[in-house]
């Protein structure tokens, strides 16, 4: 699926190890991941596999003390051999990312505006006149109704659904070239969470921005990723294209994944027909 | 913002309640306990003339019984009223005028400059976490925790005056000069109000002894505060989100950590300037500082009721009211609670 | 002034322990308690112990003779010099722990008995008891905690047991808080909870779990009052309120000392004496809060 030309992002034998009393851990092993341009690439695996860590390792937000190994190529450079400063042209630029729970995730004493703004302000250089603009057509964009009261509020005075919005917006913010979402839906109710999904969808076709999806669960993975990597303790076991993956599954965690995302499924078809 | 009006008119009942609560206690405090005002205020042979002591108690209500001094004094300071104390036979109103000053003089200072060294401090302790700057900076807040306030207050006096001569000897001005004119009972403003420059000077360099000496006290106290308040914030996952968006450190560092860690550090300081009024007690002493601490100190030796209940009942009023205003101040720069 | 923020520390500290945080027995012989600074503040706590134990054995002088000449710097007679009355210095020094450190426990004994029996009332009964017992710790805490006590030391009286009475008064409603809250979560544990609805005594269960789930934090609180209450009853006789001269206590012999500056080492070793312990006790309590909930010193990761 990627094309002849060089991939947007590539990560080649990406290890991190994290030191603990009883000696280092290797938490990612030797994981090689590509994403094209426009490219959707989902990232799969149970929590602990190492998912998390990867994209941690590509906005250099490691926990402290964790230790990156490899290269991660961006636009012609080494994310990993960057400068604190060099890494900060990119990170929230070109490559911005969404957590999974906005609720932490949103500073809760900045207005929804000033987190919208700020690093438009400082990548852009733009005024804050033009950010503020900005700012609502960006509201606007990932369908938070009123953009021009939105902009003016607080976090808390959002639905977990709306905060989400929120973030997308902020990480939109700057038209970087690569999204990652990392369990964007989990930590939301499932009633918002097909609508979240949506928006990511419909911004891939609208944007042309690339991303990197971060799932555990394969049904939202199906439903959005063009291919897909499973991970299993800290590296890559299959990788393809997601329907491929998912309908002929030729490792047996994949199998035991799918098995599982079925079970769930069918317990929550029967939740669903035993409420009145 | 009705919401926070309702909660501003919900923290002044119960501080209403409280300071109520304030003048019972401390009433029966001074008033259960055995020590004998008559004995403590008259010379032996005065105490021993039934009638001068049955005019003292007579004239001071002390042959009331009990509830009906209670019901007197609550009365009185309803309308401002303190009473007259023994000791210096003046208003207690108007004692605490001339010492009230003195001691805001040096508390205001002192905690304007703790604060922001505190908070200085903490945050470049809590982003070097574990490191010899953290380290050195916990190490002094520790010593700073464990000094006897009055020992630190002699040391500082024996090297700041004794040995290097820079500062003077404690008080408020030197011999030669008199008090400016009184308009706040703070000298150095009274003096810079009536163009007295020289003793405004004066009175500036008897400030900088107890104001250093109380500033070190509670930049100790604050420190393990706003170190502890700002890892937490550090650890917060917002402030891993302004880091994925490529923010400068200067950004993140004051809009980002410093406001969110200012909440706790705020409540903190509220309590610590309410007892920084108090409790300079020990540091005024040493540098005979005629501050509120001093008088408290007085009166207590002296067994002066009035006065007694006058400075406990004013810091009471004083610890309520800066609670409260920290909880107003605290809604205003935290939106959550407002809407609440 | 230092003396009451301190307090909220250990009261703010104390209080985020979780319920399967606060055994205590046991775990103390492995992990991370024994780091060199712990060992040192024990060390000290030990070494001032063992002075006040063997004070007349130690002690080269009598403390309350008249050994020297007045006022003698620190030579190979007198280590820390002789005071106004021709006093050891040393000696006072070393007898004056035989003050400090029992005085010390039995205030925070005290303390902790007394807001022991009133945060349980308040938790157990609820509703008014829990009212009035809280709004009176609120009243008590409304004053700087030095001004209260040196208020009710002078009213009693001055003496030794006057102040430590003053400074249980102003230091109770700390651990009423901390029980308190302790009985409320135990009140709401499932099995006790049960154990109302079949008819059961609760008192007793209640007791019996309070107990080990506050040893916690009543530990932490009580190693770093310690240190407090020895601070506060120097402050205290510092101030003449305490032991009746010529008694030898720490905080009345800086007093002595600051009558005359030329005269520092009759002032300076007896600070440094509080300094040294009062420092221990806080490194103790902070060693036993990080063993306790270890999450207060390593940083969070995911």
């Amino acid at each position: 699926m990627t094309t002849a030309a060089d991939p947007l992002l590539s990560i080649e034998g990406l290890s991190v190890t994290m030191p603990t009393p009883s000696g280092p851990v290797e938490l990612v092993h030797r994981t090689d991941i590509e994403i094209g341009e426009g490219e959707i690439v989902g990232l799969a695996g149970e929590s602990g596999s190492g998912k998390t860590m990867t994209a941690s390792a590509i906005m250099g937000i490691l926990p402290p003390g964790a230790r990156a190994g490899g290269r991660i190529m961006f636009e012609g450079r080494d994310l990993l051999s960057l400068s604190r400063a060099e890494l900060d042209t990119v990170r929230g630029n070109r490559i911005a990312i969404v957590f999974q729970d906005p609720s932490a995730a949103l500073h809760p004493l900045l207005t929804i505006g000033t987190q919208l703004t700020e690093h438009l302000i400082h990548h852009k250089g733009v005024t804050k006149k033009q950010a503020n603009a900005r700012a609502v057509e960006l509201l606007d964009l990932v369908r938070i109704r009123d953009p021009h009261h939105a902009v003016k509020a607080f976090p808390h005075q959002f639905s977990g659904g709306m905060r989400q919005r929120a973030a997308i917006a902020i990480a939109l913010a700057c038209e970087p070239r690569l999204l990652i979402a990392d369990e964007p839906t989990t930590a939301l109710d499932v009633t918002v969470q097909a609508g979240i999904l949506r928006l990511f969808d419909r911004l891939a076709r609208e944007t042309g921005v690339s991303m990197l999806f971060i799932t555990h669960d394969l049904g939202v993975m199906n439903s959005i990723a063009d291919r897909t990597y499973v991970f299993k303790d800290g590296t890559v076991v299959e990788s393809g294209v997601t329907t491929t993956i998912l309908n002929e599954p030729s490792h047996e965690y994949t199998k035991a994944l799918i098995a599982s995302r079925a079970q769930s499924l069918a317990e929550e078809r029967v939740q669903q027909e035993a409420r009145p | 913002m009705p919401p926070l009006l309702k909660m501003i008119g919900k923290r002044l009942l119960s501080a209403l309640v409280l300071l109520w609560g304030v003048t019972v206690v401390t009433f029966l405090l001074v008033n259960v306990v055995p020590g004998d005002a008559a004995a403590a205020n008259l010379s032996q042979q005065a105490y021993d003339d039934p009638e001068i002591r049955a005019a003292f108690e007579a004239k001071w209500g002390l042959d009331q019984p009990i509830w009906v001094q209670y019901v007197r004094y609550l009365g009185n300071i309803l309308q401002g009223d303190l009473g007259t104390s023994q000791q210096t036979h003046r208003p207690v109103a108007e004692d605490l005028g001339q010492y009230v000053p003195a001691t805001i003089e040096i508390a205001l200072p002192a905690m304007a400059l703790a604060i922001v060294i505190a908070v200085g401090l903490g945050m470049l302790a809590a982003m070097r976490k574990n490191r010899p700057t953290d380290t050195g900076i916990r190490s002094a807040a520790l010593v700073g925790l464990s000094t006897p306030p009055f020992w630190l207050a002699l040391v500082a006096l024996y090297v700041f005056f004794y040995l290097l001569g820079w500062v003077p000897n404690g008080g408020r001005l030197s011999n030669i000069y008199d008090p400016p004119p009184a308009v706040t009972g703070m000298y150095t403003v009274d003096a810079a109000i009536a163009g007295q420059w020289d003793v405004f000077g004066d009175a500036l360099w008897h400030l900088v002894l107890p104001v250093g000496i109380l500033t070190a006290l509670t930049v100790s106290g604050l420190l393990r505060f706003v170190r502890s308040a700002m890892i937490e914030v550090l650890d917060a996952e917002y402030i891993r989100s302004a880091i994925a968006k490529g923010l400068p450190r200067r950004i993140i560092t004051w809009r980002h950590v410093f406001r969110a860690g200012l909440l706790p550090v705020l409540t903190v300081s509220g309590l610590m300037l309410a007892s920084l009024l108090g409790g300079a007690v020990l540091v005024e002493q040493v540098l005979s500082w005629p501050g509120l601490g001093q008088y408290a100190y007085k009166s207590a030796i002296s067994l002066d009721l009035q006065a007694i209940l006058g400075v406990t009942l004013f810091i009471a009023v004083v610890y309520t009211l800066i609670n409260l205003l920290v909880d107003v101040l605290y809604s205003v720069i935290d939106p959550r609670i407002g809407a609440k | 002034m230092t003396i009451l923020p301190s307090d909220r520390v250990a009261v703010s500290r104390a209080s985020r322990f979780r319920r399967d945080r606060l055994r205590v027995g046991g775990s103390l012989g492995t992990g991370s308690f024994w780091r060199p600074l712990t060992v040192v503040s024990l060390g000290i706590i030990v070494l001032w112990c063992l002075l006040a134990a063997f004070a007349p054995w130690v002690a080269p002088y009598d403390p309350l003779e008249t050994v020297g000449d007045n006022l003698q710097p620190p030579s190979g007679a007198h280590w820390m010099g002789t005071d106004d009355l021709g006093r050891d210095v040393l000696s006072r020094l070393i007898w004056g722990s035989r003050l400090s450190l029992p005085l010390a426990v039995a205030i925070v004994a005290c303390s902790l008995l007394v807001g022991g029996i009133v945060g349980l009332a308040a938790g157990y009964f609820g509703k008014a008891v829990d009212n009035v017992a809280m709004r009176l710790a609120d009243l008590v805490l409304a004053f700087p905690q030095i001004i209260l006590a040196m208020a009710v030391a002078a009213a009693f009286g001055p003496s030794v047991g006057n102040a430590v009475l003053a400074l249980v008064i102003v230091s109770w409603p700390l651990y009423a808080r901390i029980i308190r809250s302790s009985v409320l979560s135990v009140r709401e544990q499932e099995y006790v909870v049960a154990g109302r609805m079949l008819g059961l005594p609760t008192l007793r269960s209640i007791v019996k779990d309070v107990i080990p789930n506050s040893a916690g934090p009543a530990l932490v609180m009580s190693t770093i009052e310690l240190g407090n209450a020895i601070l506060m009853l120097a402050a205290l006789s510092f101030l003449g309120l305490g032991p009746r001269p010529p008694a030898a206590e720490w905080g009345a012999m800086i007093a002595l000392g600051s009558q005359n500056l030329g005269n520092w080492w009759v002032s300076l070793f007896p600070g440094l004496a509080i300094l040294t312990i009062v420092m221990a006790f806080n490194l103790l309590g902070d060693a036993i809060q990080d063993h306790l909930d270890p999450r207060s010193r390593n940083a969070r990761t995911r």
